[in-house]
């Protein structure tokens, strides 16, 4: 069920109101978010929903039998099973196809063809998203750093929290799990913000990512017949179109929990404003960021083996983010493009505070700041060309038809035959901008708080204004509502 | 929660109450007549004599000759590919507000047509459906049309929110030259000369089209008609069922056209056997003289045509049907061009019979008059026995102010301020004998002059034959409000 849809509009006050009547009784209460949760996930394919019951079932008894073993080898092999089933569904589901793809690829390098054909699997829809946060579980315990629940119910409703099941937030255990263990009194303000977060996120989806995403299609798809600037605004685009369709999500997901007294991680905080890919790295995807950071990172030594070793480690910790994203080199690529990066200013942080007082920049002061976010922001754009290209055939043509001038082609004719007519275009230019304007003042400040500051009638004025903005302006109806990005990861 | 659940209901009703009142912005209005209709609200509540149906009953049945000669303020609420599920609702509002005397339903094969409906039939729907209030019966309807999931296109706003710019900017259909209305009946004088052309030889439509055996009405169909009719009953008005004619020979196949034919049939013997009257113009070809060029297209009548059908059916209406008022005073009704006709241009604003008899003889106008029409527009009638090919030359100055965000249409026509069109009344004859409109004896032909101003000056409009040319009118100041 797509949260921008028909049936999540149906289905969401229905579960919130019953969810409320029965919110005093403990186990009535996760039997319904249970239930609630495998109708979200079956209204795409029902089939599916057996992966979630297994994964679940099998970490739930892994994790208690882990928390009673003693024999360290016995507790690796309880683990081990834990990653062989959870990882075996993920590479089973989302990379058979790519190991047999490039397999063949690299005997073709040496000449030889091998007739092997690729598996017809459909990828179910957050494999990626709940099998982490089911191996945080196991992990957590495996390292004596979470105790094993008793309560099953607890478990498999945490593991397929209806709101942040196919595309996250990726919670951990120990900060989602408790939460089903205690019952909530409604609380007025929190369902007003957590509202407000969904409109919020609806707005990101519907009237930023899904118009952009026309353009955006329209060129990426056929690369050969864009040049210069038709490619670089396409790219823009795409970069807001991936923000914006995945924080709405995430947005949504986290408003949705906290109508029902849920705290879900924030999962974005204003990511292009960042300075430099390191920081873009803790504003963007951040529940990812510190999943790969606790569970790959830190077991692969960290920073701790030297200088030589925290590089490498970096380096591959996006090299298997970029493979996460998607089963495909041009995902590999656009991790290493950022692990590289990260390398990179890591290993020149101290030389670059030394070149800023040398030159006497003050790396604090507004045009800095505009000058290293507008640095940060072209590199991860350069990236997201790797990212969206359908091949890596595709994602050079595009760079290379990136560098042709082409700015006699900017006029009223070619802007608006790029897939968006001249109202559609700035529309979304203007709810981008929009977006950077509350971005960069929410940072300060939280926008809720400061509405919450403002008397009744011009609060309910907003509100009204949110919700017909999402009603005109958004993609959806005639137009099938779109697909988040993230499902497919 | 109890505050929240208030809060939100309150909040709930604003946000429909405000959807429902920005629908008007959202409704199409350059799909023609409907939106028209719907500012003539105060004019439905005074009807006595209405026409329902789809399109064929807007180009059929022409308002103006029922006024004329029943003396009945008639109006025809007929809509694009209107299927008889929304002509049900459509009757349910009409009969709300209005003191029908009489009903006339036009039925035909397409009217029924059963949901689900194919995406282009489906559309035109809501340029009724637009136009009902927003009651649990508009609703149920959307449901059985179109579903669940459809039931929030209810709300143009919602349906069309796509198109917004294009709605809310939209320029409404009565500055464009080609439309004109008159109490829901289409008055444009639009003619599709290709298919004059291709169907000019056909003459008369000698097509023999067969009865189908397995095409009955089914039990839906049946109860669908039950249903209208039972609507009438309850309010004690009569309803008599009509069928516009069509062009059958232009029918795209054979099998078509049997299948028009069969359901026209199926129709006739039902409803013959509910009791009910029903006319089938389709069978009366010979008995109006109707030929191709009665026809705008296949499908549907023109102006031309409509005069015929609707001065038969006034005449059947008459006969059958005897009205308490028949008796009274006639209505003054200044917009209607026939009833102008009638009276010899009663409160006109400017009207003269010709003097100079040379030009009468080259152009055969007798006399002319100039007349605002239902919408403010600015119309020419010239009345004689036999009317030539002439042209006709329109100019005039208007307030600069006023001169802002017309149409293209209109705007390329203005220079300097100044107004200027020039343009041949000979359309009509091209390629046959057809010799224009006649009414009560007299050929009159109309001329639309596009002036969307409240206040013109220096108004002039000539008309040339040949080398000949004459000025018929010239006022120098006219107030159109």
């Amino acid at each position: 069920m797509l949260f921008n849809s028909i049936d999540f509009a149906i289905f969401f006050p229905i579960v919130f109101v019953l969810y409320w009547l029965v919110a005093k009784h403990l186990k009535l209460r996760n039997v319904l978010i249970l239930v609630a949760s495998y109708v979200f996930y079956g209204w795409w394919d029902w089939r599916f929903l057996f992966l979630i019951v297994i994964s679940s079932f099998v970490d739930y008894y892994v994790g208690k039998k882990i928390y009673k073993t003693e024999q360290e080898k016995k507790r690796k092999g309880l683990l081990m099973i834990s990653l062989l089933v959870n990882l075996g569904f993920l590479v089973y589901f989302k990379y058979a196809n790519f190991f047999i793809e490039t397999f063949v690829d690299s005997f073709r390098l040496f000449g030889k063809e091998l007739e092997v054909s690729t598996l017809n699997i459909i990828l179910p829809v957050g494999i990626s998203f709940y099998t982490f946060q089911t191996l945080s579980y196991t992990i957590d315990i495996y390292r004596k750093q979470l105790e094993p629940t008793k309560d099953a119910l607890s478990f498999f409703t945490f593991v397929a929290f209806f709101p942040q099941l196919v595309a996250g937030p990726i919670e951990r255990a120990s900060h989602l799990l408790p939460q089903f263990y205690k019952t909530y009194k409604f609380n007025y303000n929190l369902v007003k913000s957590g509202l407000l977060l969904i409109a919020f996120g609806l707005f990101k989806k519907m009237v930023i990512a899904d118009r952009a995403a026309v353009l955006v299609n329209q060129v990426y798809n056929n690369p050969n017949d864009y040049y210069g600037y038709e490619l670089v605004l396409a790219t823009i685009l795409f970069a807001f179109q991936i923000y914006c369709d995945f924080s709405g999500y995430s947005d949504i997901a986290i408003g949705v929990g906290r109508t029902m007294g849920f705290d879900l991680m924030k999962n974005f905080r204003s990511p292009y404003l960042s300075k430099s890919i390191t920081e873009f790295w803790r504003r963007w995807h951040i529940s990812l960021s510190t999943w790969f950071r606790d569970y790959v990172y830190i077991p692969l030594g960290g920073s701790k083996g030297g200088k030589f070793k925290t590089y490498r480690n970096l380096f591959l910790v996006f090299l298997i983010s970029g493979l996460w994203h998607g089963a495909a080199m041009t995902f590999v690529i656009w991790g290493a493009i950022h692990g590289v990066i990260i390398v990179l200013e890591k290993a020149l942080q101290n030389n670059r505070f030394n070149i800023y007082k040398k030159i006497g920049l003050d790396k604090n002061n507004f045009s800095s700041n505009l000058f290293f976010t507008a640095i940060t922001f072209f590199i991860v754009c350069f990236a997201w060309t790797f990212f969206r290209a359908n091949s890596l055939n595709d994602a050079w043509t595009i760079i290379a038809n990136s560098l042709v001038v082409n700015i006699e082609g900017i006029n009223y004719q070619g802007l608006y035959k790029l897939g968006l007519n001249i109202v559609e275009f700035w529309t979304v230019v203007t709810a981008i901008i929009l977006l950077v304007i509350f971005d960069y003042f929410h940072g300060k400040k939280s926008i809720l708080v400061r509405l919450n500051e403002q008397g009744l009638i011009f609060r309910f004025v907003v509100y009204i204004c949110i919700v017909f903005t999402i009603l005109i302006f958004g993609i959806y109806g005639n137009m099938a509502p779109q697909e988040f990005i993230y499902f497919q990861f | 929660m109890i505050k929240f659940i208030l809060k939100s209901l309150v909040f709930i009703i604003v946000i429909f109450l405000l959807i429902n009142t920005s629908d008007s912005l959202f409704i199409n209005k350059q799909r023609g007549f409907e939106w028209l209709s719907a500012t003539e609200v105060k004019e439905r509540n005074k009807v006595e004599l209405a026409f329902f149906g789809s399109s064929h009953s807007y180009c059929t049945y022409d308002p103006r000759v029922f006024e004329d000669k029943l003396n009945l303020n008639t109006f025809n609420f007929g809509g694009a590919s209107q299927n008889l599920y929304v002509t049900e609702s459509v009757i349910k509002q009409a009969i709300k507000t209005a003191k029908i005397k009489l009903a006339v339903v036009d039925v035909f094969s397409v009217s029924l047509y059963e949901p689900p409906l194919t995406m282009d039939n489906a559309s035109h729907q809501f340029r009724s459906i637009d136009y009902l209030d927003l009651t649990k019966d508009k609703i149920s309807l959307m449901n059985t049309l179109f579903g669940r999931d459809s039931i929030l296109h209810v709300f143009p706003t919602i349906r069309d929110h796509a198109v917004w710019y294009d709605r809310v900017f939209q320029q409404p259909n009565v500055l464009k030259e080609k439309d004109s209305y008159y109490n829901g009946f289409i008055t444009n004088t639009y003619f599709d000369k290709n298919f004059w052309r291709k169907n000019v030889k056909v003459r008369k439509d000698k097509i023999s089209p067969k009865l189908v055996p397995n095409i009955q009405l089914s039990n839906s169909q049946k109860k669908l008609i039950d249903n209208i009719i039972k609507l009438f009953e309850e309010q004690k008005i009569p309803v008599l069922f009509v069928s516009a004619p069509v062009f059958n020979k232009a029918q795209i196949t054979e099998e078509n056209a049997n299948k028009y034919y069969t359901y026209q049939v199926r129709l006739a013997e039902y409803l013959k056997g509910k009791g009910y009257n029903f006319i089938d113009y389709n069978n009366l070809w010979d008995e109006l003289n109707l030929h191709v060029f009665d026809f705008r297209e296949k499908s549907h009548l023109n102006f031309s045509g409509a005069l015929k059908v609707s001065s038969h059916l006034a005449d059947y209406i008459s006969k059958h049907y005897n009205f308490k008022d028949g008796g009274q005073k006639l209505r003054e009704y200044p917009e209607n061009v026939y009833y102008l006709l009638k009276t010899n241009y009663s409160n006109t604003l400017f009207n003269a019979k010709i003097k100079d008899k040379k030009f009468t003889k080259l152009t055969g106008i007798e006399d002319i008059a100039l007349y605002k029409d239902k919408y403010g527009r600015l119309e020419l009638i010239m009345r004689g026995e036999e009317i030539k090919k002439i042209k006709i030359k329109v100019t005039y100055e208007m307030p600069t102010y006023q001169a802002r965000n017309l149409p293209t249409s209109i705007a390329k026509k203005i220079k300097n301020g100044k107004y200027n069109n020039q343009k041949e009344l000979s359309n009509l004859k091209e390629g046959s004998t057809f010799t224009g409109l006649r009414y009560n004896d007299k050929e009159f032909k109309i001329f639309t002059i596009d002036c969307p101003f409240s206040e013109i000056n220096d108004l002039r409009i000539n008309v040339v034959k040949n080398s000949y040319s004459k000025e018929l009118i010239s006022i120098d100041n006219l107030k159109l409000n």
